[in-house]
């Protein structure tokens, strides 16, 4: 469990970045600095998908960060969020159901958007068509996975 | 594949947390072992043996497994 706690501590530490860069993100984003695009309509829609996305990334972090400081002030909450982790039946349903590729390929489209979407609206409304259609697939395959195993 | 984990767990009284807190694996793997939808991997199976005090043989039952 020390070898665990010390894996939290790291998290705690690449958490906290991730979070003050999204607060930076966000902050830049409220005030104008990422440059404006297309017409109004779209550039409300794009500025407040930017705003939401640093936003979830901000709330997201912190609750980690907080569930991870519990964890390490009490035993008991670290070794349930171990056991989590952990437990062989829940790795092999996020293996079947190809957990990591989605999780990466998440990350790839959403990046992918944000960039695209200052270039051509299609291409943007594209990828996050596309990021949805893979979460649904997903969550489908997890939800099939843990009804039959 | 069938295990007596259910029985022996109602013998000595225990919850399906207690018993997968002890073995380390959450409560629904529990659940599911004893449904029979999922098969425990051998370190699994020895942890719960040895919780029970039993041999892997005597929780599990290996008859439906086919010789080759």
């Amino acid at each position: 469990m020390e070898k665990y706690a010390k894996k939290l501590k790291i998290r705690i530490v690449f958490m906290s970045i991730i979070a003050l860069c999204a607060t930076i993100g966000f902050i830049c984003g409220a005030f104008g600095v990422f440059g404006e695009v297309g017409n109004e309509g779209y550039r409300d829609f794009f500025s407040g998908f930017q705003s939401g996305l640093f936003a979830v990334l901000i709330v997201g972090t912190v609750f980690k960060i907080v569930r991870y400081i519990r964890a390490l002030k009490n035993t008991d909450i670290c070794k349930k969020i171990f056991i989590c982790e952990n437990d062989e039946r829940t790795m092999l349903i996020n293996e079947k159901s190809g957990q990591r590729l989605f999780v990466c390929c998440g990350y790839v489209l959403i990046t992918a958007a944000v960039v695209a979407g200052y270039f051509s609206r299609t291409v943007f409304f594209s990828l996050i068509g596309a990021y949805i259609l893979m979460e649904i697939v997903f969550l489908s395959l997890k939800a099939y996975y843990r009804h039959t195993m | 594949m069938r295990s007596r984990i259910k029985e022996l767990r109602k013998k000595n009284k225990i919850s399906q947390d207690e018993l997968a807190m002890s073995v380390g694996v959450t409560r629904q793997t529990i659940t599911s072992l004893e449904c029979e939808k999922y098969t425990a991997s051998l370190v699994l199976a020895y942890k719960i043996s040895k919780y029970f005090g039993l041999t892997i043989e005597e929780v599990f039952d290996f008859s439906d497994v086919e010789d080759f």
